[in-house]
């Protein structure tokens, strides 16, 4: 996993987060409480509200830990040089 | 490979300790709350739109939506002289209104539907969940200021529930036929202890035998809680839950202090779950596992969170002046709430209006 693929992988979760939050998915959290969704079918409700909740989630715990391990793995190339380097056969 | 799973179980153990530092309860989540309660009740149409959806999901919410609201405007204005006013103003709005559905649609009006199948075992037929919601509204409301007509409903209705009680070999009565419930059941203590504080009548002897009672045939032996509900003569139908055991220690305050510490004590062993400077309750024990029904709603498997249960914890914990757990339920709120701060104050997109209420009530009780 190169670290370009982390930051991509942290940029894309906070992407479909922006892009849900845009939807108005937030609404739909209410399906957490049990109560029935203003205006849409429940189970698109159901489904929405359950994706916002995963990408919010996303957001929140593991696009910082993606970030941090690239911060991380950057840091090492710079202590061990050599690392994630190809070598010629 | 190796070295890059160690950068990602580094950064793990590095992130999830801090997260907390993000969710920090604020101080003037009260003030909000009550802001966006009062923006719904004076926007009648709006008010009803909302009660209107979750009473389509349980119409008991609607009930206790009004009831919490109600319990959470007498703190207010006990705490602060200058709101009392505005404060009665609108719990009478709400006081009467439940009256008049009551009177109007019958009181299974605030039930489920199977609360008018069958028959209640004990006669006349009534149900404690809203008899004693109802005169808990009426004895704080009358707490702030005495009226007549309130205290003769609160005396009469206070007559209805000791009467119904003491013919039950448990001291409970029924919400629905030949359910009784904690909830419900503890409410009613409640009212009946702020009635006697009201009237100078004397139900003692009957809290203190609900109590011992209660002790010997209420508590599921292996966690020592409440159990949730039960027939009138006491055979045990739902276990102990998060989303009655909670608010059932919170009440018992005013009828047994020691009992109902005992209680929180209990509940918060067997519940409450803590990471990383959060914490959240369960609906069940593990020692004593339920199903998944419209009280509990639902639970996030794995980490076992119960937003039901979780939001009354918050109650019990500022309750019972357990800072460190409020704070980290707290915490949790405003991760996993959903906080929506608009012009009309506060709410959670991850609640309804009842869990609003709930909220509401846990800001501002006092230890």
């Amino acid at each position: 996993m190169k670290v370009r693929r982390l930051l991509y992988r942290a940029l894309g979760i906070a992407v479909l987060f922006v892009l849900a939050h845009a939807l108005g998915w937030r609404a739909y959290l209410c399906v957490l409480s049990g109560a029935a969704p203003a205006s849409a079918h429940p189970t698109f409700a159901l489904v929405a509200g359950c994706a916002y909740l995963l990408l919010y989630f996303g957001v929140v715990l593991v696009a910082p830990v993606l970030v941090l391990a690239a911060g991380f793995e950057t840091a090492w190339r710079h202590v061990r040089p050599g690392y994630g380097v190809k070598k010629a056969p | 490979m190796g070295r890059r799973l160690l950068c990602l179980v580094l950064a793990t153990a590095v992130w999830l300790p801090l997260v907390h530092v993000l969710f920090r309860p604020r101080s003037a989540d009260s003030a909000s709350l009550v802001a966006y309660e009062r923006a719904q009740l004076d926007d009648p149409a709006r008010r009803d739109a909302e009660l209107g959806r979750i009473r389509a999901s349980n119409p008991e919410w609607d009930l206790m939506a009004r009831s919490f609201y109600v319990w959470s405007l007498a703190e207010l204005a006990s705490a602060n002289v200058g709101e009392r006013r505005r404060a009665l103003d609108a719990m009478d709005v709400v006081i009467d209104d439940t009256r008049r559905l009551e009177r109007e649609r019958g009181y299974t009006y605030f039930l489920l539907p199977y609360g008018q199948d069958g028959a209640y075992v004990v006669q006349p037929q009534a149900s404690q969940f809203l008899d004693g919601e109802l005169a808990l509204m009426l004895a704080v409301r009358a707490t702030l200021e005495r009226r007549d007509a309130d205290l003769a409903e609160l005396r009469s209705r206070v007559k209805r529930m000791t009467a119904r009680m003491e013919k039950s070999p448990v001291l409970s009565a029924e919400s629905y036929p030949n359910e009784c419930w904690t909830f419900c059941n503890t409410v009613a203590l409640a009212a009946i202890r702020l009635h006697d504080r009201l009237t100078g009548d004397d139900h003692s002897g009957l809290s203190r035998r609900w109590v011992e009672t209660a002790r010997k045939k209420l508590v599921h032996p292996e966690t020592g809680l409440l159990v949730s509900s039960y027939t009138v003569d006491g055979r045990t139908l739902d276990g102990p839950e998060g989303s009655t055991i909670w608010l059932s220690a919170h009440m018992l305050r005013l009828v047994d202090d020691t009992f109902a510490t005992e209680q929180f004590a209990l509940a918060k062993r067997a519940l409450v779950h803590r990471a990383f400077g959060f914490a959240w309750a369960g609906e069940w024990p593990t020692h004593a596992p339920g199903t998944r029904d419209v009280d509990s709603g639902p639970v996030i498997p794995i980490i076992d969170a119960s937003p039901s249960s979780s939001g009354f914890a918050i109650l019990a914990a500022r309750s019972f002046g357990d800072a460190e757990l409020s704070l980290e339920l707290g915490r949790t709120l405003a991760l996993a709430g959903f906080p929506v701060r608009d012009a009309a104050g506060l709410h959670y997109a991850a609640s309804n209006p009842v869990g609003d209420a709930v909220l509401l009530y846990a800001s501002v009780v006092k230890p």
